[in-house]
């Protein structure tokens, strides 16, 4: 089976951050290509997973190399084989400064279409420099996605026609569009990408075996706009989310009537709307923090994957949303399938982060004159030194820089996973009346609500009552300690095609599980 | 904590015990049955054990003499093995419990391990000591200097030494470095 997911606009972007935690956790298919939709390309949301994506692809390479480090395929650790576009983030309007005008050709139009084009879009908007994404204006994303073309040459729409002519050669296809409701790239997107996938399915007869779903967040943040220097600025205003989104669930309400194009569909809100601290219009710092809603999302699209998921030729749409109670708890965080737990493999990759940041990440750093006092511990000469000895230079290379770059590259992860989880356990109560109890993070990081570049802080070093906190890291009522850590990782049994660094990371992860 | 690791333990670490621990059970059986005639046993202690002069200008008949020293001898080395077994097996079973949550903090557990084994070998000399200064058993009455310092010696090396490698095998893996030696275990599945 081919899985294909499209992260449009910022939210989508976002929803693939938890997606890839996700599948490093053991929860996604065997194999997805990645691809995300975005006009405002410096755009923080999606640098920060494109750099994420980059992250996984390269660590999992690393770590699932038959000659030299491998984790095997029966490890659920980095489980999903991503694959992504070398860029990986695809702009519909090219160009340094794109503008509506200059892209319908405005000043070349017949005077009759250039009064249709004066009708349907204000003078700002086709002068609006569009660099930074389409601003809240589904009106003027859908002009410009509808007016790319989608051929087989460009190297974004070569994948999805490889992926409907998979599906004609007998090949179970499954694409996934994850993308928001309001604001502007998403909501112009997830419409008009999945109508000429359809488009494309219909014209190469492919009537079985591709599937399409679709993810659409309904509004679930909002943040104060600055009354200052926002005069003549077109930009996204929170005050309109509830109306954009009503007319496009009366739009799609529509749509989905008379043209079915997805197979299933997954529509995610969030009451009360989480306030995001601080707004930016869009580039680099527009760096919103990742949020509850989009979990689901990111989950729904696992879902949409799982080889337990039946899909009917019916049409489905399927919801979900917060509970009536203002806790969040784990309880509240949907199985992938009937075989994926989703909060047994998210709080095993969390237990993990922690247990590798800040004890065996930084015992396995530097040369071999710094880790040999670890070479006479059982864990270390089972795991380590004998899966990194070289029978040539008679020496253990755990020191050596190919296997420095994977213990430092996961050491880097580890600390994403934490910020990530930190900072969606922040973000989406702060400022309202929920309770998000899945981790206790206080003792390990610091959360700076103010300060946009640099939300969370994940504390360097831990002192001996922090690393005991570990036992409550996750509010599940069990009780690991990083004691029950060190005992299993020392009596886990080595798969027989582990090799290398492989070896060890994976008897770790699994020892994270109680 | 994981009960099979702790299994896994108590069987290795019977296993270790085993190992020279039958010595003192077989030793113990001989001396349960009484002195045999004129065996070779029976001569070694009357040599090397027993004030021989005291016990001729005494008058007391030495065979008589000799079954309460089996006696003394049987019941001590019972009592010394079973405390080397319960001490084996309490370390054992407890160091799966010792905090050892970082690499390169087993060895910070090695002050605990001479504290247990201190009062281990403190508790063999008192058995020892109780033994061959009891008013429980004639024998005692009779046995040299020598004698003494013999069963002292003799207890102390040889229970140290069935303890000792009742832990090297029952210490659970993580905790080896808290043990004298215990990180020269080769990495084998079965250990």
């Amino acid at each position: 089976m081919k899985n294909y997911i499209i992260g449009i606009g910022g939210t989508g972007a976002k929803c693939l951050e938890h997606l890839l935690h996700c599948c490093s956790a053991g929860l996604g298919p065997n194999n997805l290509w990645a691809g995300m939709v975005d006009q405002d390309e410096a755009n923080g949301n999606v640098s920060r997973t494109k750099i994420l994506l980059n992250k996984y692809i390269n660590l999992r390479s690393n770590l699932r190399n038959e000659s030299r480090n491998d984790l095997t395929k029966k490890s659920n650790l980095f489980k999903t084989n991503i694959t992504a576009n070398a860029d990986s983030v695809w702009l519909p309007m090219k160009g340094a400064n794109p503008t509506l005008e200059e892209l319908i050709n405005y000043n070349l139009l017949k005077p009759e279409v250039k009064g249709l084009m004066d009708c349907l879009y204000d003078p700002d908007e086709l002068k609006q420099n569009l660099s930074e994404g389409f601003r809240a204006r589904p009106n003027i994303g859908a002009a410009a996605i509808l007016s790319t073309t989608a051929n087989e040459d460009d190297i974004f729409w070569s994948q999805i026609y490889k992926a409907i002519d998979a599906a004609r050669g007998g090949e179970e296809v499954r694409v996934f569009i994850i993308s928001s409701i309001f604001g502007g790239t998403g909501a112009s997107g997830f419409p008009n990408i999945a109508r000429r996938i359809k488009q494309i399915q219909k014209d190469k007869n492919v009537a079985s075996n591709f599937h399409l779903g679709g993810a659409l967040m309904l509004p679930y943040f909002n943040y104060e706009v600055p009354e200052e220097n926002m005069e003549g600025e077109l930009f996204a205003k929170p005050e309109e989310f509830l109306d954009q989104t009503k007319g496009a669930l009366q739009y799609y309400s529509k749509l989905f009537e008379h043209e079915p194009i997805f197979d299933q569909v997954y529509v995610t809100g969030w009451d009360p709307l989480t306030k995001l601290p601080n707004f930016k219009m869009g580039g680099n710092l527009q760096k919103n923090p990742p949020l509850f809603p989009e979990l689901y999302a990111a989950l729904g699209a696992l879902r949409f994957f799982s080889e337990d998921n039946q899909i009917s030729d019916k049409q489905e749409i399927l919801h979900i949303g917060k509970n009536e109670s203002n806790d969040i708890l784990w309880s509240d965080i949907p199985n992938v399938s009937n075989n994926l737990n989703s909060k047994k493999d998210i709080s095993k990759l969390i237990r993990f982060a922690f247990s590798y940041n800040w004890m065996y990440g930084p015992a396995l750093t530097g040369g071999w004159s710094k880790i040999k006092k670890y070479q006479n511990e059982n864990w270390f000469k089972r795991l380590i030194y004998k899966n990194t000895y070289n029978t040539d230079t008679k020496a253990c290379e755990v020191g050596h820089e190919h296997n420095q770059e994977i213990i430092s590259s996961m050491q880097e992860y580890c600390q994403d996973v934490l910020t990530w989880i930190t900072d969606m356990q922040y973000s989406t109560i702060a400022d309202t009346d929920q309770k998000m109890d899945l981790v206790a993070s206080d003792f390990f990081s610091e959360f700076k609500d103010k300060n946009s570049s640099e939300r969370i802080k994940i504390k360097e070093k831990l002192n001996e009552t922090e690393k005991n906190q570990f036992n409550t890291l996750i509010n599940d009522n069990k009780n690991l300690k990083l004691l029950n850590v060190m005992s299993n990782i020392c009596y886990q049994r080595i798969e027989k095609d582990q090799k290398g660094l492989g070896v060890f990371m994976d008897i770790l992860f699994r020892s994270c599980e109680q | 904590m994981n009960m099979k690791h702790i299994l896994r333990s108590v069987l290795l670490s019977a296993i270790g015990l085993a190992l020279l621990g039958w010595v003192s059970f077989w030793f113990t059986t001989l001396n349960a049955f009484g002195p045999d005639g004129e065996s070779d046993l029976l001569q070694w202690y009357f040599n090397k054990l027993v004030q021989k002069e005291e016990i001729t200008s005494s008058g007391m008949p030495w065979e008589e003499l000799a079954v309460s020293l089996y006696n003394l001898l049987a019941q001590m080395t019972t009592a010394l093995l079973s405390t080397t077994v319960v001490a084996a097996l309490l370390w054992s079973i407890g160091s799966h419990f010792l905090n050892v949550n970082a690499p390169g903090k087993a060895k910070f557990y090695f002050i605990y391990w001479i504290i247990f084994t201190g009062i281990f070998m403190a508790i063999v000399v008192g058995i020892v000591f109780w033994f061959t200064k009891s008013a429980a058993f004639n024998a005692a009455d009779y046995l040299s200097d020598d004698g003494v310092i013999i069963i002292s010696a003799v207890s102390f090396i040889y229970y140290f030494l069935v303890y000792y490698l009742g832990i090297l095998l029952g210490t659970a893996r993580f905790a080896r470095s808290s043990i004298l030696f215990g990180n020269k275990i080769p990495v084998s599945e079965l250990l």
